[in-house]
């Protein structure tokens, strides 16, 4: 280095600590005081700070699904309010054709002034229980237009000059069937972005503005640099894969691939989803940021998890993706469950390609995401609720000498969704839940094995509840596979038992509505395995099997383990001669 | 004369303090014993015993009483060495327990696994039986599951038995016909039910904070059956009282049967002992304390002389929804490494190279420079006086890793690299105080620092200036600060009682009467620890949320456990001030719903004296021990330094200073001045500041 900085590399150490404690204060308010259990209980939310010039500077990834969005929301409305930015405005934007990921993400961003300048902004963005269209919880499968999808924000102000902007709150809860809801949650991100506005105030009364900026070049550059030497140590070349969504909701006899290549070149690396389907009617579509996150997650998950993620970091990663394909979708598609199948379908393939150059440090495929969100009146309370199910979460992929994770999915989350509380569940749904535990050899067998999936099934109290079942995972094509010698996990299934005794068979990305005595049924797959389960130490599949996660009759099929169900012990000799010793 | 004795069992020391009637207090250190902590503890008894010249036998004949501080809980679920225990839930719901609700916290790491099952699950058996959302039986407990189970358990050699079922705290027949049936077919075994252990809405967090309790049940009994005959057979007569994690104390009986109110006791003695000094030091009871040991640092806000408390503890992995102590726990200390991470930058921690092989100036093997290595460079500790001249350090190697593995790197000096350690270390610290406070809705500078620790004074003055405190108090003993604060605890328990209602459809007679029952409760619990009547404080409380939120604010509620209409409004406005303050924003007149009703119960004990020192006058130059050059704002400056040991109560030295005792050293910084206490503490201040009027307002109702 010739140029000598004009912060001291300590200096730039503690101030970016300090901001990413700050993303963190912001996440903290939204963790204790939002409304919807989406945010609260599970964690769907994340936080940012910008600066003045728009760079992303730190950001919290409660759900790393978003994470990479915040600067495409926060660039769409600085730009839409040029020159008409000032100190106690707060924003709002849904629009995934304005710069949006996904239409109930809704995101709140405050300009931070000091001294009547504009110098940062702080982002507090989350998944709304209703964002209005013909949806249930935000979820739309029969939409077949953006319209149909949800109510479209484009940038608007939700305060202006610190003046509670009444027109467009109204207008937004008008339409809103979850208003009171969508209210204390807007309240709660508006007040999650004044903390943060707080800390930001205070660290530019402390450091001054030039300080400030000068410690960002340095952080952002340092960013930079680590990913490039995470990236030197992929072996150049391209590494392809492809993998399938069951459908969009509305042309339910067809499958939709999405094609990637990732191209290493020594300290760039290239996502290129050309050769992806053409955008569909349904509402699987991916905007341009979803595509760009949903890459994020795929890369940062294989790298130091040490690697912070802001403008330094992931300038070195390209998203090639068409305009007009289900990875860049053009007006007027819906969106809405894009961050779900979409996402996971292209961390899939992300994961499955990378493993060509690095497998030690990709992870099985997790188990897909398929529940329904449901909203309506609970009888007992005669209160409106709004629920997404999320206590059907299924396994996590394994990876080279550690066990998937049980119940820990859906990938777009990493493991950060928290699952509700079945207590508070009752107490605020017209639901009873009747089973929520591990379903046996869910799990994809390997030398490591995936997680435990999840049996999960409750009854309606209620007359007429409306349900969107969303999601993938319920085809052969878009179970769980293994890597590297590992088994696959059976793809997950669900259904509605009604008191007359009919079952209907679930599928994704459907409609359903439940009465009073209706029962439904999930079982959400476990994740895939990683290496050759025959290398599995028959003494962690007898533990398997004692604690019931594994059949006797699946330790001997796919791990040739011979359990003799008298003593419930090793039959080594057996097991030998199964393993081919 | 008689005496009274605080223990505290710790990972490397066992700490004795002693005090007379006199209110002379003496100290005594000796190495933990893991495993049987017992002969530890009996063998800084016996030093105790010869340093009054007594045998141990007419010592603890003179022992009013003794508080203990112990880790056996904490160790048997950090080590795995609970307990086999058996855990009986509601059919369908086998796994809440081991599902943690499905959270990976460190989400980008793929490389980890969660903590192994407390409980595997071929001991998970599960029970048909239901209750429902109001309290309603709408399956009854089939008890031939239960014996099933049972049976399970027998075959497995269970020690202990958790029950935990969905809603039980609104109907707990069925866990209750449980341990009947347990009592029958399982003598002996010890059983845990959640309505007792945690009362309170929650599934995964009650069968986690009840599971555990059975997990450490058993040992923690046994320990406390053999240490108290021993004691007995010693002569002991007087009052044994066990350290809780709320920051109280119980008796042994107590202990046994809610043994996970021990599992975070470690640092619990901590704020107690803060309070203690910061109100001898000038009546403030607005307080953060701060711990500053090897491997970590532990920060506690005390406001009104009220240790903050939570409900979302956990301990090697797994959650404790009871109430404990709210420390606020990082990895830094004097044994933080630092290093340049992979963008080019300095950390400094969490990462510790321990006591063994310790920081590179030990000369034990260690390599990698640590946080006192930097204070070593820096001039704040002496080569030859560290733990009184003990271990002689080597600053030579010190420097020599700085150099290599910091400064060279950075292209720095390697003094400016250890100030860059020191700074980043400081400057964590600060962050975790501002998690206890800022982040709680309290502003650090409105409240007085103590400190604790071997490491803490020589960074605390720095911690204060960061974030604009002016008031610093390093108690003489704060290298025994938890069992200081564990001689001055007093009983504490705490009741809570689910009631999920809408504030405006409140009735208030079941408040009231799930207040006296709490409050019955407290009172028999205190009563059968020999507390008088009038020596019982009780304090109402109730968690409330904006309806449809899903997280509480606990707000106090009434002084008497008789709610008034005018006692609910004035609970929703004090819960609108609280939310506002903690989160930016409340919403007046928006609906607010009651979740749960507390009472916290305290039985006060009678308090040691403590001595105070005759006014020896300001001028401390008696302790000056003599000069050395130390980093402060940029330069090395010749400092002064001060035997502490020889300081007397009114003595005053202006920053920079340094104060050496043998087992701590205080910096004082430029920016500060010190004055010592009638008790011995050094009272440090914004330097230039009038004392009195600053203590004045940092005082109790100084500031309201």
């Amino acid at each position: 280095m010739t140029d000598k900085p004009n912060v001291d590399p300590i200096l730039v150490s503690v101030i970016a600590n300090r901001l990413d404690a700050i993303t963190k204060e912001i996440g903290m308010t939204m963790l204790r005081t939002s409304r919807s259990p989406i945010f609260s209980e599970a964690r769907d939310f994340v936080t940012a700070i910008f600066d003045h010039k728009l760079r992303w500077v730190a950001q919290t990834g409660y759900i790393p699904v978003i994470a990479g969005t915040t600067s495409f929301s926060q660039k769409a409305i600085a730009q839409a309010f040029e020159g008409e930015i000032y100190e106690g405005d707060v924003f709002v934007l849904n629009d995934v054709y304005s710069g949006n990921n996904q239409p109930p993400d809704f995101a709140v961003t405050k300009p931070v002034f000091w001294k009547g300048e504009l110098r940062f902004w702080a982002m507090a963005k989350g998944h709304h229980a209703d964002s209005g269209g013909g949806g249930v919880a935000g979820y739309n499968p029969e939409a077949k237009d953006i319209w149909e999808d949800c109510l479209r924000i484009p940038p608007a102000k939700l305060y202006d000059r610190g003046k509670y902007n009444k027109q467009i709150w109204n207008f937004i809860l008008y339409n809103m069937r979850v208003p009171f809801l969508v209210e204390g949650d807007l309240h709660c991100q508006v007040g999650a972005a004044t903390v943060g506005e707080r800390a930001l105030l205070a660290l530019l009364d402390k450091y001054g503005p030039e300080t400030l900026e000068a410690a960002i070049d340095e952080w952002l550059a340092a960013s930079e640099a680590h990913m490039r030497r995470e990236l030197r140590q992929i072996p150049n070349g391209a590494y392809s894969a492809e993998r399938k969504i069951d459908h969009d909701g509305v042309d339910k006899d067809k499958m939709v691939t999405i094609r990637l290549n990732v191209v290493v070149e020594d300290e760039d690396i290239t996502f290129d989803f050309t050769g992806s389907d053409p955008q569909v009617r349904g509402f699987i579509n991916s905007p341009y940021p979803n595509t760009v996150s949903s890459s994020y997650l795929a890369l940062f998950s294989c790298l130091d998890p040490d690697l912070r993620m802001n403008d330094g970091s992931t300038k070195p990663v390209k998203v090639v993706a068409p305009e007009g394909s289900v990875v860049n979708c053009l007006p007027p598609v819906p969106t809405s469950a894009d961050t779900v199948p979409t996402c996971e379908t292209i961390c899939e393939a992300g994961w499955l390609a990378l493993s060509q150059a690095i497998p030690g440090q990709v992870q099985a495929p997790w188990a897909r995401w398929c529940a329904p969100a449901s909203a309506g009146i609970n009888p007992r309370l005669g209160r409106p609720f709004a629920e997404i199910h999320f206590m059907s979460k299924g396994g996590g992929g394994a990876t080279e000498g550690f066990d998937g994770w049980d119940h820990v999915g859906t990938v777009v989350c990493l493991g950060g969704l928290r699952s509700p509380d079945p207590e508070l569940h009752e107490l605020v749904t017209p639901y009873r839940i009747s089973k929520y535990e591990y379903w046996p050899d869910s799990a994809g067998p390997g030398r490591w094995r995936g997680g435990m999936g999840v049996k999960y099934r409750w009854a309606c109290l209620a007359d007429g509840i409306p349900f969107a079942n969303f999601g993938s995972g319920m085809r052969d094509e878009t179970a769980p596979l293994g890597i590297m010698g590992g088994k696959g996990a059976p793809k997950s299934v669900g259904f509605i038992q009604r008191p007359d005794g009919t079952v209907v068979e679930t599928d994704a990305n459907t409609f359903y509505a439940m009465n009073s005595g209706d029962e439904w049924e999930i079982w959400n797959s476990g994740g895939g395995g990683f290496g050759n389960p025959l290398e599995r130490p028959p003494e962690r599949v007898l533990d398997d099997v004692l604690d019931e996660l594994v059949s006797i009759e699946a330790a001997r099929r796919d791990y040739g383990v011979a359990i003799d169900p008298q003593t419930m012990t090793i039959n080594w000799e057996e097991t030998k001669k199964l393993r081919g010793l | 004369m008689t005496f009274r004795v605080g223990i505290d069992v710790g990972g490397t020391f066992t700490d004795l303090l002693v005090t007379d009637g006199a209110g002379r207090s003496s100290i005594y250190k000796t190495l933990t014993t893991p495993s049987d902590p017992a002969v530890g503890v009996f063998d800084a008894l016996s030093r105790a015993a010869a340093g009054n010249n007594l045998s141990l036998k007419d010592f603890l004949g003179k022992v009013d009483s003794i508080v203990h501080g112990t880790t056996i809980t904490t160790n048997a679920v950090l080590t795995g060495e609970g307990a086999r225990t058996g855990f009986i839930t509601t059919k369908g719901f086998r796994d809440v327990l081991n599902m943690r609700r499905g959270l990976k916290e460190r989400m980008y790491d793929s490389k980890y696994s969660p903590p192994p099952s407390l409980v595997p699950r071929r001991l998970i058996q599960v029970v048909e039986e239901r209750i429902d959302v109001e309290g309603r039986e709408i399956t009854p407990l089939n008890e031939d599951d239960v014996s099933e189970a049972l049976r399970k358990f027998k075959e497995a050699n269970v020690e202990a038995v958790a029950v935990s079922f969905l809603w039980s705290f609104f109907n707990p027949s069925h866990e209750e016909r449980v341990r009947e049936i347990c009592e029958k077919e399982l003598p002996g075994v010890y059983v845990s039910l959640s309505c007792e252990i945690l009362p309170q809405i929650r599934l995964y967090e009650r069968n986690s904070t009840t599971a555990l309790n059975a997990y450490v049940g058993p040992p923690l009994a046994r320990y406390l059956r053999s240490l108290r005959e021993g004691l007995r057979e010693q002569g002991f007569g007087g009052t044994l009282l066990i350290m809780q994690s709320n920051g109280g104390v119980m008796s042994p009986e107590l202990a046994a049967r809610f043994a996970s109110n021990t599992l975070l006791s470690g640092p619990a003695g901590g704020p107690v002992a803060g309070l203690f000094y910061g109100n001898s030091a000038g009546g403030f009871d607005d307080i953060v304390t701060i711990d500053m040991g090897g491997t970590s640092f532990d920060a506690a806000l005390i406001r009104e002389g009220r240790p903050a408390i939570t409900i979302e503890g956990s301990v090697g992995g797994y959650r404790l929804a009871s109430p404990n102590l709210d420390i606020h726990t990082i990895g830094a200390g004097g044994g933080s490494i630092a290093s340049i991470d992979a963008g080019g930058l300095l950390r400094v921690g969490p990462k510790s190279a321990g006591a063994e092989p310790g920081p590179v100036c030990y000369g034990r093997g260690g390599t990698e420079p640590t946080v006192t290595d930097a204070d070593l460079l820096l001039g704040y500790l002496d080569a030859d006086f560290f733990w009184g001249g003990q271990l002689r350090l080597d600053a030579e190697a010190a420097g020599q890793a700085i150099k290599e593995k910091i400064a060279d790197k950075l292209g720095m000096d390697v003094v400016a690299a250890a100030n860059g350690i020191y700074q980043v270390i400081n400057n964590n610290m600060a962050e975790a105080l501002q998690v206890v406070s800022v982040q709680q809705g309290y502003d650090p500078r409105e409240f007085a620092l103590v400190v604790a620790g071997g490491a803490g004074p020589i960074h605390a003055s720095m911690i204060a200036r960061e974030l604009g405190m002016q008031l610093v108090i390093t108690p003489r003993e704060s290298s025994v600060f938890c069992a200081a604060g564990m001689l001055i605890s007093d009983l504490r328990h705490d009741y809570v009682r689910t009631y999920t209602i809408d504030v405006d459809k409140v009735d208030l007679p079941r408040v009231n009467r799930l207040y006296a029952e709490m409050t019955r409760e407290a009172k028999d619990t205190l009563q059968a620890e020999g507390i008088p009547l009038d020596r019982i404080k009780l304090s109402f409380s109730a968690d409330l949320r904006y309806i449809m939120q899903f997280n509480e604010v606990e707000v106090s509620t009434t002084a008497s456990g008789g709610m008034s209409a005018g006692d609910i409004t004035a609970m929703v406005d004090a819960f609108n001030k609280r939310h506002d303050a903690l989160y930016g924003y409340s919403m007046p007149g928006a609906p607010v719903e009651l979740i749960n009703l507390r009472v916290s119960a305290v039985g006060v004990t009678d308090k040691p004296n403590f001595e105070r020192l005759p006014f020896a006058g300001e001028d401390a130059s008696a302790a000056l021990k003599g000069k050395r050059r130390a980093f402060f704002d940029g330069k090395f400056i010749d400092t002064p330094v001060y035997d502490g040991l020889k300081m007397g109560y009114g003595n005053h030295v202006v920053g920079p200073a340094i104060i050496e005792q043998p087992t701590t050293t205080i910096v004082v910084t430029p920016d500060y001045e010190v004055r010592c206490d009638e008790f011995g503490s050094y009272v440090m201040y914004s330097r230039g500041a009038n004392l009195e009027e600053l203590a004045a307002r940092l005082r109790k109702g100084g500031r309201r």
